[in-house]
């Protein structure tokens, strides 16, 4: 993936005009005008071309947004900006935010101190948290730099770890940083067939899959996320390929998990995709509304899709975590054969995978 | 605007310049133009030596075939504003009564013409229901450019609003046999919606011309079927379509249905799956008297519940 095209504006509110984000902008986009405003006016007009800086006055840290009828990991989100230009057909962020243009926070020192409030605050546990659930974790980092600040910070963290999680190949910046084993980066993978229609403007996967060889060159521990899986006839073939493909890149034992998902969308994403997506024909699926609300395919879809891929993971390395992100008791009995309880919760279940393949534990 | 007498000879009825078609028959006209003559003064433009009509076209021709000579009219000077007279003309439209799909369609179509995008006054818009929306209003436009055979479908009123905007834009011979079908069916619009959406999506999913999936036997024998009444027919063909649009929902449905059927439960005793089989949550539905009845059938239900039976039905595949 050559690099995205670099912001031509970079609106920057005035609070957080001096501070070290925007002085890294300043010196990684030397063609941009840098315009300095007050407050950043919510604009629904999207432009590819502008990058906001934003003082933001909420908190950084969530739990991930899950549901009590499925299972849910227990992540905590580390929101450093919002939206993405990575354009993938299926994606939330379309519909989830009213602001369209890439967003990025300037005030870091309020998120690494709130950060360091909670670390501090429940030290006894071990924290799972990722930057990539409003925003690709790696799609700004050659103009942010953030990830050489992250890093090294969850590095001296004890009860924490870091999880990247991105559809690009931007890991320049995280090749010579020394993560001391609380980082995980990680890729969404999909088919090459969806990859190509539905998610056009990202990584080959080839190219994730080189960019995660490298990263585990360098002792990074790894995760993947099949999320969206989609079905669509000659799926089994096309994952397995991806399968294939990442088993033989990447040695198993440097994946701490990989998740699986299947396709699962608001309403109103149907209409967003005839609209932006008039040749995406993923919406006309077999789905029915879930209990959350959300659109997801009939249940034995999901059965069939995740039990597919949980063996042929299991072929490749039988103990390697795997686990289904927002499903119910009965399809990851179906799919896994055991139900998150059984293993002591979902969020134990990731707590362990840390503990045992990146020997990292709470105090 | 002058009002004056304009006979017919200076009149040309044939000009559509200012036309918006209703595409449905006025019955009463002829009798009310027969006994009072025009009531209202219809509108005309000044056109070289003669008139073109701007309002009251079936008035004008009606009152022409009863004989009379001409009629008392408004007429616009030639040089006056075009822009302002449609306007004029399409708010005496929506101000004088309800008006039909047709019409609504023409009327976005003109504006279309007449005006930028997002130019067109609201006042207007908000008067006939239509938000200002480029894709909403494009719809409209598709539905007045889809011929007078569909519009005048959609100014007989058997055609739901909604329906009808999903269907802007599909080709000729899927718009033709989804509206022949709803007018068979006369069904309710959401359910002239669900029909259309389903219609669509198995279209698209199958690689298959709209009119192909309900060009179909079992389509057919349903619309000719002289044994089903039209909620019926409405129902069959609710069916055949959920089972196209989602065959494993469906056949997983169909098993369940085989299953309970074997299990031969007494009548006052229902399993219920939870819908789409969605999660764990099943229900047994008991029909009860009273308390006593309620022991009684609590305990003869119990051997049936510690049975492997209902394993058998609740087993997800």
């Amino acid at each position: 993936m050559r690099m995205i095209r670099p912001p031509k504006r970079v609106i920057v509110e005035s609070s957080v005009a001096q501070g070290q984000l925007v002085a890294l902008l300043r010196k990684n986009l030397p063609g941009a005008t840098f315009e300095i405003v007050d407050e950043i006016c919510e604009n629904r007009l999207h432009d590819p071309d502008i990058l906001e800086v934003a003082d933001f006055k909420g908190k950084f840290l969530k739990s991930c947004p899950g549901t009590r009828h499925y299972h849910c990991c227990g992540y905590m989100i580390l929101n450093f900006g919002t939206q993405c230009t990575l354009g993938c057909s299926y994606c939330i962020l379309q519909n989830y935010l009213n602001q369209p243009n890439l967003r990025l926070f300037g005030n870091l020192d309020n998120m690494f101190s709130e950060l360091s409030d909670v670390l501090t605050q429940n030290h006894a546990r071990l924290h799972r948290i990722g930057t990539g659930e409003f925003t690709d974790s790696l799609l700004l980092d050659p103009f942010t730099e953030l990830s050489r600040l992250l890093v090294p910070y969850f590095a001296s963290a004890p009860n924490a770890v870091l999880e990247l999680k991105t559809k690009t190949d931007f890991v320049e910046n995280l090749l010579e940083l020394d993560h001391k084993g609380h980082t995980v980066v990680a890729w969404s993978l999909n088919s090459a067939e969806i990859r190509r229609s539905e998610e056009p403007f990202t990584a080959s996967i080839e190219k994730r899959l080189d960019a995660a060889r490298l990263c585990a060159e360098k002792g990074y521990f790894l995760a993947f996320h099949f999320d969206p899986i989609i079905d669509y006839p000659g799926w089994k073939s096309g994952y397995a390929k991806t399968l294939e493909q990442l088993f033989s890149k990447v040695d198993p034992s440097r994946i701490v998990w990989i998740s699986l998902g299947a396709l699962r969308f608001m309403p109103e994403l149907k209409d967003t995709l005839r609209s932006r997506h008039a040749l995406s024909r993923i919406a006309f699926g077999e789905f029915i509304r879930g209990l959350d609300g959300k659109m997801r395919y009939f249940r034995d879809i999901r059965s069939e899709l995740f039990s597919f891929m949980v063996e042929r993971i299991r072929q490749a390395d039988p103990d390697l975590c795997v686990y289904l992100c927002m499903e119910s008791d009965d399809i990851w009995k179906e799919s896994l054969g055991f139900s998150p309880e059984e293993r002591g919760g979902l969020g134990r279940m990731l707590d362990c995978a840390l503990e045992e393949r990146m020997n990292v534990r709470p105090f | 605007m002058d009002a004056r007498f304009v006979s017919f000879a200076e009149i040309d009825l044939d000009d559509p310049t200012f036309e918006i078609k209703r595409f449905a028959d006025s019955p009463r006209l002829p009798e009310s133009i027969g006994r009072f003559g025009i009531l209202d003064p219809p509108w005309l433009r000044r056109a070289g030596p003669k008139h073109i009509v701007v309002d009251g076209f079936k008035r004008l021709h009606q009152a022409k075939e009863n004989g009379m000579q001409g009629a008392l009219c408004g007429v616009f000077p030639e040089d006056c504003d075009a822009r302002e007279l449609w306007i004029r003309r399409i708010e005496k439209k929506i101000f004088e009564r309800e008006i039909n799909l047709a019409e609504k369609a023409q009327i976005i179509s003109v504006l279309l013409g007449l005006f930028q995008p997002g130019g067109i006054p609201s006042f207007l818009l908000a008067g006939i229901d239509i938000p200002n929306r480029p894709e909403v209003l494009r719809n409209w436009a598709l539905l007045a450019a889809s011929g007078p055979e569909v519009l005048e479908i959609l100014a007989s009123g058997d055609v739901a609003e909604r329906a009808a905007l999903e269907i802007a834009g599909w080709d000729k011979p899927g718009m033709d046999s989804v509206l022949a079908l709803i007018r068979v069916l006369r069904c309710s619009a959401s359910i002239q919606v669900e029909i259309v959406e389903r219609v669509h999506e198995i279209g698209v999913r199958e690689g298959k011309m709209r009119a192909g999936v309900l060009d179909h036997p079992r389509i057919r024998g349903i619309l000719n079927s002289e044994k089903l009444n039209r909620r019926q027919k409405t129902q069959a063909v609710r069916e055949y379509l959920f089972e196209l649009r989602h065959p494993r929902l469906d056949s997983r449905q169909k098993r369940f249905q085989h299953r309970i059927e074997a299990l031969k439960l007494p009548p006052w005793l229902k399993i219920v799956p939870p819908p789409a089989f969605e999660g764990g949550k099943w229900r047994m539905e008991l029909t009860f008297t009273g308390i006593e009845n309620l022991r009684e059938i609590v305990d003869s239900a119990r051997p049936f519940v510690d049975s492997d039976r209902l394993g058998e039905v609740l087993k997800p595949t």
